[in-house]
This record gives structure tokens, sequence and C-alpha cells, in this order.
């Protein structure tokens, strides 16, 4: 019995003590596995002790921007790296975001800024389809959003439920851009065709990649650090921007292809921050060009927004598709309704 | 067997307190703070009376049902096979039954959707049930072992094993029930594997999740609280009359005069029992992890006579390969792509698909000179001095590092390295998942023993057992903001950062768990030891750490190690508190993500051999059972 008399306190003290104070309490939804090196980097390089909360696929916003949120009369959180935009705006709705004009950021688009500088956006996704390359021959790639209800492509087809993540950015794009009519018609359409068998929801955009790539599904809607993760992993796959040019299964807006949605990364530090000269130095760094850089070149191959940054060839510029044309910050006034409705939608 | 009387006499009013505070706190506190919610807006709850919640709360309630029916079907001779009958290796059988509970039921899924072409309902009922058949186990096996050598030996001679079987099976089948019910609780209140089964083909949805989508709504935290009570309602028609049944017939103390009955022999159904007992754990647990343990070492390529070996991976690669230090050039024309897909298209011609563009055998492209004489399968049909080979396999690090082809040489090298990775990159997190538990579990389990005697020996038992399984009833999502509500002050806010919080939120999340098996082994102790030593002027703390806790301790030992497992897979709560985030579970889980590799698959091992450390211990240092049932 003796030893577990002195192994308790000791455990117990050092549980306690272990997680002693941070310098600086970085929220990061940017994958994990992308993201860690980046934290530990800056770590290194600033000398401050860096406490890094990462979310998990099946969390996303309710990990984060809830615990943000509920945390707000006694902010333990500094910076929010959010991995889209819409939860971003959400929250500077809300009032918990501090302005913040980062020199860092002088020469991002505006487009990517907010013009009260709450947050910046950088290093962009765009949505894509995922197309297995072994089960569709070149040439007879889908070409669009509304290839979903193609009876060729019927029980080969998927998309994420418009629940969480950036489907729900996506989803609550296509409400803004095309009308709520429009979407509700559309997303109904959508469970429909689920519960006939033609369209596959997966649980994820990871899963909805895993799914093209093992060959159950021939192609399905991701992002383009899905896509490339499964590039990577030597799988038969290719990346189609949808809703490029007109043609069948396009989706039209005023006699113009719709576009895909693009999705930026965004930083943001938070309202009565704990260590707000450290925040200031974390979003300084990470909106750095050389930050840019890495992610481009990164498993995740990030977007950049900044024209000149170095990039893969296989990433791509924002001007090589064509992007959906809305405005951020109407989505992010309204994807809390969005979701509501979605939700009463999709779960029955 | 003696009827005992109740009476709180053998109660210690301050030790009680002690338990009431505690299990205030650690439990209660952080539901009650989110119930508060509710009363800003009552109305939420008649909002939540419509077709479309009780068209979920229907599908969630046959889920339960088929969950519960199947676990039952398969826990009942499970246990009552492994604990009485002369099964071959019945020991260690009944040690790995106790596994799939013990498992992430994401894990089965993962494994038995690539078996299986089953999906939707059947198939989430079909994973839920074998998950937690442990549960109909335990109860049938504790029930079988506890029915007296005398009764049984009187069927045997009048009818041979036949008669002693329709004898036992009434005296079995409502413990076994217990067990499936509570195996029905857990089934209601899983969304993610619903989610995950019925990614392919027509969806099915659960009320957990809606749960789950209500809460990323703000403004609406009212209906987000209320969303969880039909659950809480649901686990609660289920839970009570359980614990009254349990009360009731669990308050049952063998006495002096009780016979240990012997092992029943089966006979020419020995060889049969066996197989069906080894096919039980083989589906519900080696399955599983058997298929990690293949993936660890590159699955399938290995043995699929292409041969590749890698060079020149930094820090671990696959999932846990994050990206460069520096940035990369730009690269344009011909760039990595078109290498990447040249390499590809190469690799599949190799295994069958496509032609090779170049064919020229008996190369092995990428590697390091070290390793070249590894080993290695049938080679492929690649030429390794292209250049756009070798970039390719040089800039597309991919996700699983493992050598392709090489057979079993090269899947046991595979397996050395891809845990050499996973420990080197996750040996913090399983450090701390390690410590996080230990805490948790030692923090729960005197709290444990002491609200489990007030329950067995207390007045209002059923009451409290009732209260005390709320936390584990309720949503992960609830516990875990209630516990950011009720920790988040300045008074609080050193321990709100500490690692201490993530100890509180796993022992006020599975002090449930530690209760229950400790009110039903207070129940099994002869009450007349304690009141004994009360005569004999024994006080309240040494009445219940001297004389109790020695008696029962294999059953302290095992709420504590039941604590443990859980809270090293905990994950829904843990998600939303900083301190909890560097745990290997958040880990696997966040690899998980983009697929399968060799790192995940190791790391998920590690993981499984962490939730399964103190019981393995303890089977291979101790000579006593564990035992989770009086």
């Amino acid at each position: 019995m003796r030893l577990p008399r002195i192994l308790l306190p000791a455990v117990l003290v050092a549980t306690f003590s272990a997680c002693s104070e941070p310098d600086l309490v970085v929220r990061v939804s940017l994958d994990q596995v992308f993201s860690e090196e980046l934290m530990r980097d800056f770590e290194q390089s600033s000398g401050l002790k860096v406490r890094v909360q990462y979310d998990i696929e099946q969390s996303k916003t309710v990990g984060h921007v809830r615990a943000i949120i509920e945390e707000a009369g006694r902010p333990r959180t500094d910076v929010f790296w959010n991995n889209e935009i819409a939860q971003t705006i959400r929250l500077a709705e809300l009032g918990l975001l501090e302005p913040y004009d980062s020199p860092s950021a002088a020469e991002i688009p505006e487009l990517f800024r907010d013009p009260e500088r709450r947050w910046t956006g950088f290093a962009a996704r765009a949505r894509v389809l995922i197309v297995n390359t072994d089960l569709v021959p070149a040439g007879e790639d889908p070409k669009g959003t509304m290839d979903l209800f193609d009876p060729r492509w019927a029980g080969k087809c998927g998309i994420a439920r418009p629940l969480t993540g950036t489907t729900l950015t996506h989803a609550t794009g296509l409400y803004e851009v095309m009308g709520e009519d429009w979407a509700r018609e559309f997303f109904k359409r959508v469970v429909t065709s689920n519960q006939s068998g033609s369209v596959n929801l997966p649980e994820s955009n990871g899963q909805s990649m895993t799914l093209v790539k093992n060959g159950a599904l021939a192609w399905a809607w991701t992002d383009t650090d899905d896509f490339n993760v499964a590039r990577l992993q030597g799988a038969p796959v290719r990346r189609v921007y949808p809703d490029q040019e007109a043609g069948p299964g396009v989706l039209m807006k005023d006699g113009a292809p719709l576009g895909t949605l693009l999705i930026p990364n965004s930083v943001m530090i938070l309202k009565d921050a704990p260590h707000p000269e450290n925040a200031r130095r974390f979003v300084d760094w990470v909106l750095t060009r050389e930050i840019e850089a890495r992610l481009a070149a990164s498993r995740s191959a990030q977007i950049p927004v900044r024209e000149d940054v170095p990039r893969p060839a296989h990433v791509g510029r924002i001007g090589d598709f064509r992007a959906m044309n809305v405005k951020y910050s109407d989505i992010g006034a309204t994807i809390g309704a969005r979701s509501s409705e979605l939700g009463e939608t999709f779960i029955r | 067997m003696a009827k005992p009387h109740r009476s709180t006499a053998l109660v210690s009013r301050p030790l009680l307190a002690v338990g009431l505070l505690g299990f205030l706190v650690l439990c209660l506190a952080p539901l009650l703070l989110m119930a508060e919610r509710l009363a800003g807006d009552p109305s939420v709850i008649t909002d939540l009376v419509g077709g479309r919640t009780l068209l979920l709360l229907l599908w969630t309630v046959l889920l339960g049902l088929g969950a519960a029916s199947i676990a039952l079907a398969i826990g009942l001779p499970f246990g009552f096979l492994v604990s009485r009958t002369d099964v071959l290796g019945a020991r260690l059988l009944r040690a790995l039954g106790i596994v799939p509970i013990l498992l992430p039921p994401i894990m089965l899924a993962m494994t038995w959707t690539m078996l299986l072409p089953l999906r939707g309902p059947v198939m989430c009922a079909l994973i839920l049930g074998v998950s937690s058949f442990p549960l109909v186990a335990l109860f049938a096996a504790r029930a079988a072992e506890r029915i007296d050598a005398r009764r049984e030996e009187a069927a045997l001679l009048t009818g041979g094993l036949g008669s002693v079987l329709a004898m036992e099976l009434p005296l079995i089948l409502p413990s076994a029930l217990g067990g499936s019910l509570l195996a029905f609780v857990v089934a209601i209140n899983d969304f993610a594997l619903p989610d995950y089964v019925s990614s392919v083909g027509r969806k099915f949805n659960v009320y957990a999740g809606e749960v789950f989508s209500t809460w990323q709504v703000d403004g609406n935290e009212a209906r987000a609280v209320a969303t969880a009570l039909p659950l809480l309602a649901l686990t609660a028609a289920v839970v009570l009359p359980l614990l009254r049944a349990r009360a009731r017939s669990g308050g049952v103390t063998i006495d002096s005069t009780f016979q240990h009955p012997r092992t029943l022999k089966l006979g020419r159904w020995r060889a049969p029992a066996t197989l069906f007992c080894l096919a039980v754990v083989t589906v519900g647990a080696l399955l599983p992890i058997g298929r990690l343990a293949y993936e660890s070492g590159g699955g399938s390529r290995v043995f699929s006579g292409v041969s590749i070996r890698r060079d020149g991976w930094t820090q671990g690669g696959g999932a846990a390969q994050n990206m460069g230090a520096t940035p990369a050039p730009t690269l344009t024309g011909a760039g990595i792509t078109d290498a990447v897909s040249a390499a590809q298209a190469a690799a599949r011609a190799a295994s069958g698909g496509a032609p090779a563009s170049s064919p020229s055998p008996g190369i092995s492209p990428g590697i390091s000179p070290a390793r070249a004489a590894a080993p290695q399968g049938r080679q492929r049909s690649v030429d390794p001095a292209a250049p756009e080979v070798e970039a390719a396999l040089k800039a597309s690090a991919t996700d699983d590092l493992s050598d392709f082809g090489g057979g079993l040489p090269a899947f046991a090298s595979n397996v050395a390295s891809a845990f050499a990775r996973a420990l080197d990159l996750s040996r913090e997190s399983l450090l701390w998942s390690l410590l996080f538990a230990f805490g948790a579990a030692t923090l729960a389990t005197p709290l444990a023993l002491i609200l489990g005697h007030a329950i067995a020996r207390g007045r209002r038992g059923v009451t409290l057992e009732f209260l005390t399984i709320l936390p584990l009833a309720a949503p992960g999502t609830l516990f875990g903001i209630g516990s950011i509500v009720l920790w988040n002050h300045d008074a609080t806010g050193s321990f709100y950062d500490s690692g201490g919080l993530v100890v509180v939120l796993f022992a006020g999340r599975f002090l449930a768990v530690a209760t229950l098996i400790c009110a039903g082994a207070v129940r099994s102790f002869d009450r007349r030891l304690e009141e004994s030593a009360e005569l004999a002027g024994a006080g309240p703390a040494r009445r219940l750490f001297g004389i109790l806790t020695p008696g029962i301790w294999t059953s302290l030992a095992g709420s504590w190690i039941a604590v443990f497992a859980l809270s090293v897979r905990e994950l829904d709560a843990a998600v939303l508190v900083p301190a909890a985030n560097d745990t290997a579970m958040f880990r696997v889980f966040n690899a998980v993500h983009f697929g399968r590799d060799d790192f995940v698959s190791a790391l998920s091992l590690l993981v499984v051999f962490a939730i399964l450390l103190p019981g393995l211990l303890w089977t291979l240092f101790s000579r006593r059972r564990l035992r989770f049932l009086p």
C-alpha cells in the first residue's frame, strides 16, 4: 500500500499543475494534422508557451464556437484560427471579436478582410467534386450541382449532410445566392433522393473523400484539402471544379454558371483576450506570406489569397476557376437560422 | 438466503454529506446550470412535441430495442457458458468478452462496414448489440454463479443438462434483461455510429443527432437543453424499473449456507459451445483489433505483389505528417501532379490496373539504399531512374508510409515502424490520457464507495442511484458546456485552465458507473459484519474503509478500472475543454478523418492498449477475479 500512497498525490499534483498558465491560447479548427507543426514552429520561434485547442471532425462548430460563446463572460481564448468564415462572422456579430489591423494583412484583398478589421481571411479552400477515375472515364465527369439528380449517377454520388463545417457554409451560400425558395426545394430534393437511394449522405467531407477513394462512390462533394489528401495517398481520383461552364448538371444564376464556393481560413482576436499582445504577435505571424506559402505547399493545399505567394502547381490560383459570387457577411449573418432549418430537413 | 431489512443506521451522515457534496459538484451542478436555461423559455418543451420528433424517437427506440435484443441473444448464452460450463479457455474468453464494451463503437463500425454489405438501421443495431453484449454477459454470468449448487444438482438428477437449463433460465433471465436494458440506454444515446453506418444508402437518423445539431444554433440555448429531455426521459423509463428490480433482488446476500455451483459438463455440446464463445469474442474484439494490427503493417498492399520502398519521410508522415518546414517552390508546367500521376498509374498497372508506361521489371523506385536489400515480393514494372517517378515518390508523401510488397518480413518491419512513429508523435498524448484517466478513476472510486454504500444501506437508495445515473444519460455536449459554465470564473480560473478540470470532468461523467458497481458490491456484503463493527465501537469511516472495503475490494478495483477505461476513450465532453485537448483519443479521431493508415492504426491500437492496461495488469498479477458485479 505504500507505493499507491506515494504515487497518488504525485499523480494528482502533476495533473493539477502540469497545465500551467500559458502565454497564449489559440483555438484552431484547421485540422490538427495540418496545423500542428505550424503551431509548434510558432512556439519555438516566439519563445511563447502556447496552448492549442484543436477540434475534431465530429464536433466542428459545436466545439469551438460554442465554447467561445460560453466562455464570453470570462474569455480564456486569445485567438481563434477558423478554417472557414461563416462562423467567424457569427462571432463578430455577437460582439465577441476585438478589431486588429495586422500589418501582415496589408496586401490581402479587401474581399477577405472585415471592414472593421475584426477578422482577416487567408489561405482558402474551394468546394470541389472528387471523382474516382477508375469508375468515371475521362470526359464523363459530373459538371455541377445538379448532377446530384442525374439518373446516371443514381446511388453513386454523395454530399455530406449540410449540418456542420464547410458543407453548412456551402448550403448557406446557396440560400443567399439562389434564394430561399430555390434552396429549400433543392435540399428537400436531396433528402428525397437519398430516401430513394440515388444520393448518398456521408457523415463528413472527409468520409466523402474516403468513399470515393475506395470506390464506394463514383464522385462526391468535398473540399480541396480533402481531395489533396486522397491524391497524396495515391488514390485514383481527380478534382472537378463544379458549375464552371454552362451545360447539363451545371447550376446557373442569371444566365451564368454559379461557380464554386471559395472558403478562406480566418483568424481573429477574441474580445478581452487574456494575452492581447501575444495574440497580436500570433496573428501577425500567421498572416505572413511565408505561412500562406507553407499552407499551400502542405498536404492541405490551401489556395493563397495573395497573388504573389508561391505555391505548387496543383494548388492553382483563385482566378483559375469561377468562384461563387457571394457576400461572406450574408452567409455569416444567416448561418444560424439555416443550420436550424437544414437540421429539420435532414434529420427526420 | 436472508432478506435484509433496510435501515439507515449504518450510513454515516458526515460521510454521506461528503459523498453528496462531491456528487453535486462533479455531476449535478453542470446539469443544473444547463437546466436553468430552460427556465428562460419553458415553451421550448412544448415545441418539441411534433411529428418529426416523435418519428425520430420511434426510430431511436427501435434501434435501442434492436441493439438490446442482439446483446441479449449473444450475451445471455455467452455469459452462462463462460461462467458455468467447461467450455475450453472459459476464463480467457470471459476476460476477452469484456473488451467490446471498452472499444469505441466506431472502431467496430470501421471494420464491420468493410466486411459486411449491410448498412442502415440493421447494421447499426448489429454493431451496437455486439458492442454492448458484455453488459448482458456480465449480468448473466453473475446470476448464473449465484444459483445454489444443491438446487442445480437436484435438477441435474431429475432430467440432466436440459432440466438444469430449464430451471436456470428463469433465474438468469431477469438479470440478463437488466443488462440488455443498459445496452438499450447505450444505444439510444449514440448518434455518430448511425451517421457513419448510413453514409452510403438511405440515411438513418436518430434523436441523439437532433440533440447534437441543435447545439449549433446560438440564441437557442433553451431549446438545445430541452432537446436532451426526451432522451433523459427514455433513459429514466428504462433505468428506474431496472434499479427497483435490482434493489429487490440484488439485496440478497449470499450467506454462509450458500454452496457455489459446480462447473457444468457440456459433453458433446462442449465443442460447439466453445466455438460459439470464440466466434463472439472474435467478432466483437479480435477482429477489430486484428484488423487494426493488419493495417498498421501496411494491410493488403504488403501482400499485393507490388514492391515499393520509401525513404526520406519526415517526422512520421501519414496522418502524422504535417507539412514541410520551409515553403515549397512554385512548380510550373509538368510539375508535381504529373509526376505523381505517372507514379500512381505505374503502381496501379503493377497491381493489375492499367498498363504500365515503361515496363522494366525488377526494380524498386525511391528506395533508400539501406532498405533496398530488404526482402521483397514480386517486383513492379517501373523505371526508378525516371526523374518523374523519383520526384513523384519524394513529393507525394502518401499517408501510408508502409512499404508495398515484401510479404511477412515487410509487414513486421512496417508494424515496428508504425508503432515507433505513433509512439514518437503521441507519447505525450498517451501520457496525458493515462494521467487524466488515473486521476478521474482515483477521484471517483472513493466517492462511489460512499454513494454506493448509501444506496445499498440507505432509505432512498433507488432515488439516489437514479440521480447518479443522470450524468451518464445526459449528452456529452450538455455536460461539457455545463462544466465550462460551472468552472470558468475568476475564483476558479487557475483550476479551469489546469488538467484538474479534465479529471473532474471525467470523474463526473463516469461516477455513475463506479457507483453502480459499488452499490451492487455493498448489497452483496453481509451487513451483519458492519453492525458488529458498529457495536464494537468502530466509527463510520473505519467501518467503511476498514471493514467494508477489504470485503469488496475486487469490486472497487473493478469500478476504478471501469472509470479509467471510459475516461481514456471519452471525447464528447472533452472536446470542449481546452486542457482536455491533447489526449490520445482526440488525436486518433483527428487523424482518422483522413482515412486509416498505418499510423492511425498503430495509434488506435496504443489507445486500445491503454484502455485495457489496468485490466491486463490485474489479470497478470492478481489471482482474484475482477468484479464489476457482486
